[in-house]
């Protein structure tokens, strides 16, 4: 779900836990990988919070990644 | 004139180095040598592929042969730097090459160390630090049944990891009364150890290896510990810590002390030469005194600061100012993350919330410097900031590990006083 703003689009974000990870998998990181900001984003996600939406350009996660962490979770933004 | 850089290493120290490089000196001619056979890759996520749960190669790559050419980096694969003369600014390869510099980044890193025993290099006894290491330990996982693990610390526990999503069934062999006994106390390590237990690895305390058992064909078959009680293994993971990769600069000057001595620039006691990542000791200006780190995010960042550092006009240099986070990943619904310095200091404090659920930190000077989390990282974050702002906790170090703690607790307590 995208939502159109006037400083721009807005996204939509959740995380979904993935296993085994899909062959077609492009985008991997460790969850070393993220700075703290993206780090308590995705800990939000995770913990279900899925309702998150920011400006596009703000989104510290490309849409499709997997983000390594106590399991596989796989990041979509919309 | 057109400058010249050369990065010795294509870890992330020496990757982050280089994209820093060609950013700040769109025209320098800019060299990165690695004596490995292949591109920067994403070491912390090899463990996942030696687990089997990756199972493809590609996305695991962080730079590919273009990303090099894209930038007009040179970049030398299979190039062992023996010597480095830097009174002529030259460093010397292997195979008889010179390479001159202006500026040179040593982002060399640790090669892991064998154990000082017997037979500790037989075949089927693995060391885990490069993608080569991934696949051969895969290789043999896939067909093993029973393993040995020795290493009670980060990278150790990853072998145990590897033999619990491989179905191996381990012991855990370790010399104290618990696992990374150095920043956990036995209340924080039982957490570990039970979800060890869960992934059939079994953690043996007070034990260790005084040699390894191998068959005629010089395969190992299992570990005899220093109480002379004898473990079955034919798969042996030993993770006991690195020996850095100085060798080269013996003669040079260049000062080392376990590592390479780098003050909070980066830069070593000899002019136009730097270090960056693992192999650094480094000045941290928050400690207010020389330390070390093994992880992605610092190396990556050391690697970035000596790179604007090696380019930067007089006195406009950046300093190094970063508070670590290294977690474990291996536990369904367990997450454990240690930051900052968990080792050191001279104060600490801790306290269990449930059979899941553990906090250490540790302070030095009446400030926080690091921690361990185990079970909930909402505060991860917060601890790391509270390190970077160097905040005076004096009387309110309590505070911090009430199992509600939040910010403005902090805020308040200050206002009372
Ligand atoms: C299995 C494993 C799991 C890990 N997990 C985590 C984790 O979860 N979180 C975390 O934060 N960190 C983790 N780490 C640690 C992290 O990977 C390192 O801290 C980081 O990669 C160090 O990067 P670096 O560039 O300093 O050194 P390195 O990555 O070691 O790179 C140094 C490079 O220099 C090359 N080199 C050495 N000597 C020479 C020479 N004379 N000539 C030419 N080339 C040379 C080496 O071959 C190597 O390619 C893990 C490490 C391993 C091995």
């Amino acid at each position: 779900m995208a939502v159109g703003t006037s400083s721009g689009q807005h996204v939509h974000l959740s995380a979904r836990e993935v296993e085994p990870v899909p062959a077609d998998a492009t985008a991997l990181r460790h969850v070393d990988q993220l700075d703290d900001e993206a780090f308590d984003q995705f800990r939000r996600l995770v913990d279900g919070d899925t309702v998150n939406v920011q400006p596009a350009e703000e989104v510290p996660f490309e849409h499709g990644e997997i983000i390594v962490h106590t399991a596989y979770f796989r990041v979509t933004v919309r | 004139m057109t400058e010249s850089y050369v990065i010795i290493g294509d870890g992330i120290a020496g990757g982050s180095a280089a994209k820093t490089l060609r950013e700040e000196s769109p025209d320098a001619d800019i060299t990165v040598i690695t004596d490995e056979g292949e591109t920067l890759y994403n070491r912390i996520l090899i463990k996942e592929y030696a687990k089997g749960k990756i199972p493809m190669e590609d996305p695991l790559f962080l730079h590919d042969e273009e990303w090099y050419e894209e930038r007009d980096i040179d970049l030398e694969l299979n190039t062992h730097v023996t010597h480095i003369d830097p009174d002529g600014h030259v460093v010397h390869t292997h195979e008889g090459d010179d390479y001159e510099y202006d500026a040179l980044l040593v982002a060399t890193g640790g090669t892991p160390r064998q154990l000082p025993v017997d037979n500790s290099d037989a075949d089927g006894v693995h060391h885990f630090w490069t993608f080569e290491d991934a696949r051969s330990i895969a290789d043999h996982a896939e067909e093993s049944e029973q393993g040995i693990v020795v290493g009670a610390g980060l990278l150790g526990i990853d072998f145990a990891a590897i033999c619990g999503a491989r179905g191996i069934e381990a012991n855990y062999l370790m010399r104290g009364d618990c696992w990374w006994r150095y920043a956990l106390s036995e209340d924080g390590a039982g957490i570990i150890h039970d979800a060890l237990r869960e992934l059939d690895v079994e953690p043996v305390f007070q034990s260790g290896v005084d040699h390894f058992v191998t068959d005629d064909d010089g395969h190992v078959t299992g570990a005899v510990d220093p109480n002379g009680e004898e473990f079955e293994g034919e798969f042996v993971g030993v993770s006991i810590g690195l020996d850095f990769n100085t060798e080269f600069l013996r003669g040079s000057g260049i000062e080392t002390d376990d590592g390479i001595v780098v003050d909070e620039f980066m830069e070593t006691n000899t002019e136009d030469i730097y270090a960056a990542g693992d192999i650094t000791r480094f000045y941290d200006v928050i400690l207010e005194e020389h330390a070390q780190n093994g992880s992605w995010d610092s190396a990556k960042k050391q690697g970035a600061v000596a790179a604007k550092n090696m380019t930067a006009a007089d006195g406009e240099a950046e300093e190094f100012r970063h508070v670590s986070s290294y977690s474990i990943s291996h536990f369904k619904d367990l997450p454990f993350v240690s930051f900052g310095h968990p080792t050191i200091g001279d104060d600490d404090r801790e306290r269990k919330y449930s059979d899941t659920e553990w906090r250490r930190l540790t302070f030095k000077n009446g400030k926080l410097i690091g921690g361990v989390l185990i079970g909930n990282l909402k505060l991860q974050s917060a601890f790391k900031r509270i390190i970077r702002e160097e905040r005076d906790l004096e009387g309110q170090k309590d505070l911090l590990i009430e199992e509600d703690f939040e910010m403005e607790m902090l805020d308040a307590a200050a206002q009372e006083q």
